[in-house]
C-alpha cells in the first residue's frame, strides 16, 4: 500500500494535503480497500465552519460506512464534484480523488496530523 | 476698517500630536527609503530588513513588470491628460479591465485612479437617500470617507460579528437597499470577512455584499484573485473592489461586478468621471504583474509558507498574534509609548515595521503590524523575530509567553 511523503494523515484514514492556506483531504489507500466498493459520499457542511474533530461527512461503500471528522477546525469550501459524481474512482486512485477543501487556521497550537511514517506504523499494528 | 483676524494658522497650531512624537526622537512616519521596495531597503544609508510592506509578492521589482512599464512609456508616454470619460481611455485600460473581470470572476469591471478612490467613487453613488450602507467597525478609512460622502444611512456592526451584523440588519426596513461593505483581509488585524456566514445572513436579510479585497488580492483564493474566491462564494458577492498598490505593485484600483452596475458607475462615480487616468507605466505594470501571478503560482505558495513559518517563530516567543489568519501579523504590545519606542530600536537594529496605535486602534490594542513578502528568506524571518524579542524585552513588552507564567493559567514547553 502507498502512503505518499507529502501528505499527513489521520487515524481516520484520512489524508491532507496543505497547499497555501488550503488543504484537500481525502481517504487513504489503506481507507478504500478496507471500505471495498464506494457508492456515495454525503458531505451536508458546504460552506460551515466545523471545529476540530467533528463529523463532516460519511463514504458508504456496498458493505461499510466511513464516518469523516475534521483533521482541523475550518471552513469546508469545496466538495470535488467529479467525486460527487463518481464515488467509485476514490477505490481506483485515492490521493488524486480528493473529497473536501478545506481553508487552514494561521494558528493552530495543536497540530494532530501524523507524518507518512506514523500513519503507515499506525495500520500496520 | 476693522480688520479681521486670519485663524487658520492658530487652528492647525493646536495640532500637537506629530510634534510630541518629534520631540521624543520617536516619529515613525515617512521614513524616506532611498532603494528599492524589496525585502532589504536602505534608509539613512543602512540596510534594513522591509517587514512593513503591502507588496506581498513581492513584485515592485519583478523584471518583467519593470520591462513592461518602460515599454509602455516607450509607445503611450507618461500620462494620459485627462479622464477615462473623456480623453483619458487608452486600450490597456480597457484590455486591464477586460482582464481584471475574469481574473475576479466577474461581467465587468472598471479602472479607478487609486484604491482610496473606488471606495469613494462607488460607494458616493451606488446607494440612494433611503437606504442603508452596512460597514464593519474596522473597515478601511477609504470605505468610512465614501460613506460620509453618500446620502445612505450608515450603520456600523462589531468587527466581524455576524450575529451583530444578523441583528442590525433584522431592524431595517424591508424595502430599503442594503449594502453590506466590508474589507476581504482586515488590513491591521489581518484576519479575513466571515463570508460563509455573511452570505447566509445577506440572503436572509435581502443584503448586498461589496468586498474590498486590497489585501487579499495576490495572496488568497484561485491564483490569488481574492476573498470571494478563496471562499468558493464569487457569485455571491455582488461586487469587488481592489488595489493596485499591494500585490500587484503599481498604484490605481478597480471595482468589479454585473455589466449593469459598472456602466451605472462609469456615469455616475464621481472619483473616476473627474480624476486623470492611471498612466500607462501603472495599467502596464498591473497587466504584466498578473501575467507573472499566473505563470509563477509558486510565489503565493512561498509567501504562505513564510507566514506560517514566522507565526510559528512567534508563537514560540510568546508574541500574542491577535487572530490574524493572513500574512498581516499583528504582535500586540498593547501600550502606546512602547509600540513606538520598539519601532524606533527595531529601526535602529535594522528591522523596519509598522507602529499601530490609537486612533487606528483603541489604545489597549496598540500593535506592530509584521507584514510578510513571497521574497523573504527564512533567514530574514529568523532575524527579524529574534530582534523584536530581543527588543520587547529591552523596552519591557511582556509578551504573551511570560503574561500567561506570570498569571499561572498558561503552560508552554519550548
Amino acid at each position: 500500500m502507498i502512503y505518499p511523503q507529502h501528505l499527513c494523515y489521520t487515524t481516520g484514514h484520512q489524508w491532507v494535503s496543505l497547499e497555501a492556506q488550503y488543504a484537500f483531504m481525502g481517504i487513504t489507500d489503506f481507507g478504500q480497500r478496507e471500505l471495498g466498493h464506494i457508492v456515495a459520499v454525503d458531505i451536508p457542511y458546504l460552506n460551515k465552519t466545523l471545529e476540530r474533530n467533528k463529523f463532516l461527512g460519511s463514504i458508504e461503500a456496498v458493505h461499510a460506512v466511513l464516518d469523516l471528522f475534521m483533521p482541523f477546525s475550518g471552513v469546508i469550501t469545496e466538495i470535488n464534484p467529479d467525486m460527487l459524481k463518481y464515488p467509485g474512482l476514490i477505490n481506483r486512485d485515492p490521493y488524486d480523488m480528493w473529497i473536501i477543501k478545506i481553508l487552514v487556521p494561521l494558528i493552530d497550537n495543536e497540530n494532530l496530523l501524523l507524518t507518512a511514517d506514523e500513519y503507515h506504523a499506525l495500520v500496520s499494528q | 476698517m476693522y480688520l479681521m483676524n486670519k485663524r487658520l494658522h492658530h487652528k492647525i497650531a493646536q495640532f500637537t500630536d506629530a510634534s510630541a512624537i518629534k520631540a521624543k526622537g520617536l516619529y515613525p512616519y515617512f521614513r524616506a527609503i532611498e532603494s528599492g521596495q524589496d525585502t532589504e531597503v536602505i534608509i539613512g544609508g543602512k540596510r534594513v530588513l522591509m517587514f512593513g510592506s503591502n507588496s506581498y509578492l513581492g513584485l515592485t521589482d519583478h523584471p518583467k513588470i519593470k520591462e513592461a512599464a518602460k515599454k509602455a512609456i516607450d509607445k503611450y508616454g507618461t500620462g494620459c491628460a485627462g479622464s477615462r470619460f473623456l480623453n483619458g481611455t487608452l486600450d490597456i485600460h480597457v484590455e486591464l479591465e477586460s482582464r481584471l473581470a475574469s481574473y475576479v470572476g466577474k461581467q465587468a469591471a472598471i479602472l479607478f485612479s487609486t484604491g482610496f478612490q473606488v471606495n469613494l467613487g462607488v460607494l458616493s453613488c451606488i446607494t440612494g437617500r433611503n437606504d442603508y450602507l452596512i460597514l464593519d467597525e474596522q473597515d478601511h478609512a477609504s470605505i468610512i470617507d465614501g460613506c460620509r460622502l453618500s446620502f445612505s444611512r450608515v450603520i456600523k456592526y462589531a468587527h466581524n460579528d455576524m450575529r451583530d451584523l444578523k441583528r442590525r440588519l433584522s431592524m431595517l426596513p424591508e424595502e430599503a437597499v442594503k449594502l453590506i461593505v466590508v474589507d476581504g483581509i482586515f488590513s491591521m488585524e489581518g484576519d479575513i470577512v466571515k463570508l460563509p456566514e455573511m452570505v447566509a445572513i445577506a440572503d436572509q436579510y435581502g443584503a448586498n455584499i461589496m468586498i474590498d479585497d486590497a489585501h487579499s488580492l495576490g495572496v488568497i483564493g484561485h491564483h490569488g484573485s481574492g476573498t470571494a474566491s478563496h471562499f468558493n462564494l464569487t457569485d455571491q458577492v455582488d461586487l469587488i473592489t481592489g488595489t493596485f498598490s499591494k500585490s500587484l505593485a503599481s498604484l490605481g484600483g478597480f471595482a468589479a461586478g454585473d455589466a449593469e452596475t459598472i456602466d451605472y458607475l462609469k456615469h455616475k462615480a464621481r472619483s473616476l468621471m473627474f480624476s486623470a487616468s492611471m498612466p500607462p507605466s501603472a495599467v502596464a505594470s498591473v497587466l504584466a504583474a498578473l501575467d507573472v501571478i499566473e505563470s509563477e503560482p509558486e510565489r503565493i505558495e512561498k509567501l504562505w509558507k513564510n507566514t506560517r513559518y514566522a507565526v510559528q517563530l512567534m508563537l514560540a516567543e510568546g508574541f500574542d498574534l491577535g487572530i490574524t489568519e493572513s500574512p498581516i501579523l499583528p504582535i500586540y504590545i498593547r501600550d502606546h509609548d512602547k509600540t513606538f519606542l520598539a519601532t524606533k530600536y527595531l529601526l535602529d537594529m535594522g528591522v523596519f515595521v509598522n507602529p499601530v496605535v490609537s486612533p487606528a486602534v483603541p489604545p489597549e490594542a496598540s500593535l506592530l503590524r509584521f507584514s510578510l513578502m513571497a521574497t523573504h528568506s527564512f533567514t530574514q524571518i529568523e532575524e527579524a523575530v529574534e530582534k523584536i524579542a530581543i527588543v520587547f524585552k529591552k523596552t519591557g513588552v511582556v509578551s504573551a509567553k511570560e503574561k500567561n507564567t506570570m498569571q499561572g493559567i498558561g503552560h508552554y514547553n519550548s
